[in-house]
């Protein structure tokens, strides 16, 4: 398969692996945090790990939505779904799970609310003219990757006139979370692993500070495994020439540019918000979006009461440090026990781009051998 | 047009949210300001290209959510 297949070659594997290998000092210790989930997810899945030197940890960091999505923002859209009967609250599946204070959607739809899952923003707005005596309210969520969607729904419903339709907006932007990564004490990186998808929006150019400022190389790099260990012989290399740059390793499809269509299309429906609660990462300024005031008839928070409350999260849980990269996902208290893909207490094993559901479907090998190493 | 299985996972494996899964898909044929587009299984999906302007049957497509972010070279 095209775009595939040549992305999973064992011996493309092994050659990147021995220029991995022959170029990492073997005195140093690399910290590489892959930013986005969907590289957790790749790296577990494949084994990526498995082909580095143990010199090399990749530390995995923030990048997935759902995840870091507070459980008070569950409960607010759960709030207006039950109290207006006429509601179908629509979300992609993987909302379906997260776990708020007063239950999933999942619950919810359970308790009688009309949720639904959909593929697209369009299918909400679809389903909003299919029905025009219910409202239609999408729980938007997700990266850049994710944002532009929204705005061409947002876009298509004010040109068709749809007014039982509406966003609960939660999209988050990247560039914040990093920065946020990068104040926590509590964590040395060497490196980043850009998130390849969130680039083809938004380009390459915002990261340069993270090179020019923190002297830290930065690759963006796709989702197949020769992808992202192409990515770490890039920075490994980058390491070992003293450099601090970023580089695109995506280039057939990430543009230094991204696309200033869709960069507009989210200018013009949405604006940054003053500041966003970021599960495990606390309140971020002008790290989310909420719809411009030129949307402001398709806004649920404008159009229906929001309770706005936050809720603290399980004291078993340890997703914040797990977000972070402080943790690994195993060291978590309730892990794999208390803690399953079946019964998630945090967010982290909800998504299947998690490093918590990552590890517990992918990762148990790599988990056993360095609990060896431990005890060694 | 809406997935109501519950398994709640598009795929076995795969989150939509995250965007990780954007998909290749191939252009079929122009319907109005939306195309269709095949994917590697045989499957057919009408997909929004307004954001990565005119397309043509055969181009490929990086595709999130039923929405083209990049036409691949």
């Amino acid at each position: 398969m095209r775009f595939v297949d040549e992305y999973r070659d064992p011996e493309l594997a092994r050659s990147l692996a021995r220029r991995v290998a022959e170029r990492v000092d073997p005195q140093r210790h690399y910290k590489l945090m892959e930013v986005c989930g969907g590289h957790t997810h790749a790296i577990y899945r494949y084994g990526v790990q498995d082909y580095l030197p143990e010199s090399i940890e990749l530390v995995h960091g923030p990048g997935c939505p759902v995840c870091v999505i507070p459980m008070g923002r569950i409960d607010d859209a759960t709030v207006i779904a039950e109290d207006h009967p006429e509601m179908i609250l629509t979300c992609f599946g993987d909302l379906m799970r997260v776990p708020g204070g007063r239950g999933s959607f999942l619950d919810a739809r359970a308790r009688g609310a009309d949720i639904r899952v959909v593929y697209s923003p369009l299918d909400a707005l679809r389903l909003a003219v299919e029905h025009p005596e219910r409202h239609v309210m999408f729980y938007a969520i997700g990266f850049e990757t994710t944002a532009p969607s929204t705005a061409l729904t947002l876009q298509r419903a004010k040109a068709e006139r749809v007014n039982n339709f509406s966003v609960f907006c939660n999209h988050v932007t990247i560039i914040p979370a990093i920065k946020a990564i990068l104040d926590s004490p509590d964590l040395r990186l060497d490196a980043f692993i850009g998130p390849g998808h969130v680039s083809t929006v938004i380009g390459n150019r915002p990261y340069e500070w993270i090179a020019r400022n923190e002297g830290l190389p930065i690759v963006v790099a796709g989702f197949e495994p020769l992808d992202v260990l192409e990515a770490v012989a890039m920075i490994v290399d980058q390491l070992a020439d003293g450099r601090a740059e970023v580089e695109n390793q995506y280039a057939r499809v990430v543009r230094d540019e991204g696309n200033p269509v869709a960069l507009r299309a989210i200018a013009d429906t949405m604006t940054l918000r003053p500041w966003f609660e970021w599960r495990g990462l606390g309140s971020i300024n002008h790290s989310a979006l909420q719809l411009s005031e030129r949307y402001a008839e398709f806004d649920a928070e404008l159009r229906f009461d929001v309770p706005g409350v936050r809720v603290a999260d399980p004291k078993a849980c340890q997703c914040g440090e797990v977000l972070k990269g402080v943790l690994k996902p195993w060291e978590c208290k309730v892990f794999g026990t208390a803690c399953t893909p079946e019964t998630p207490i945090g967010t982290c094993m909800v998504s299947s781009e998690g490093a918590c559901a990552a590890y517990y479907n992918f990762g148990k090998a790599a988990r056993q051998r360095v609990e060896l190493k431990v005890k060694a | 047009m809406t997935d109501e299985r519950d398994g709640l996972q598009h795929g076995a494996d795969t989150c939509i949210t995250c965007g990780d899964v954007a998909v290749t898909l191939t252009v079929v044929s122009l319907d109005g300001v939306d195309a269709v587009c095949r994917a590697d299984d045989g499957g057919t999906e009408v997909i929004a290209v307004e954001l990565v302007g005119p397309v043509a049957p055969g181009d490929r497509l990086l595709v999130h959510a039923k929405v083209a972010l990049e036409k691949l070279a």
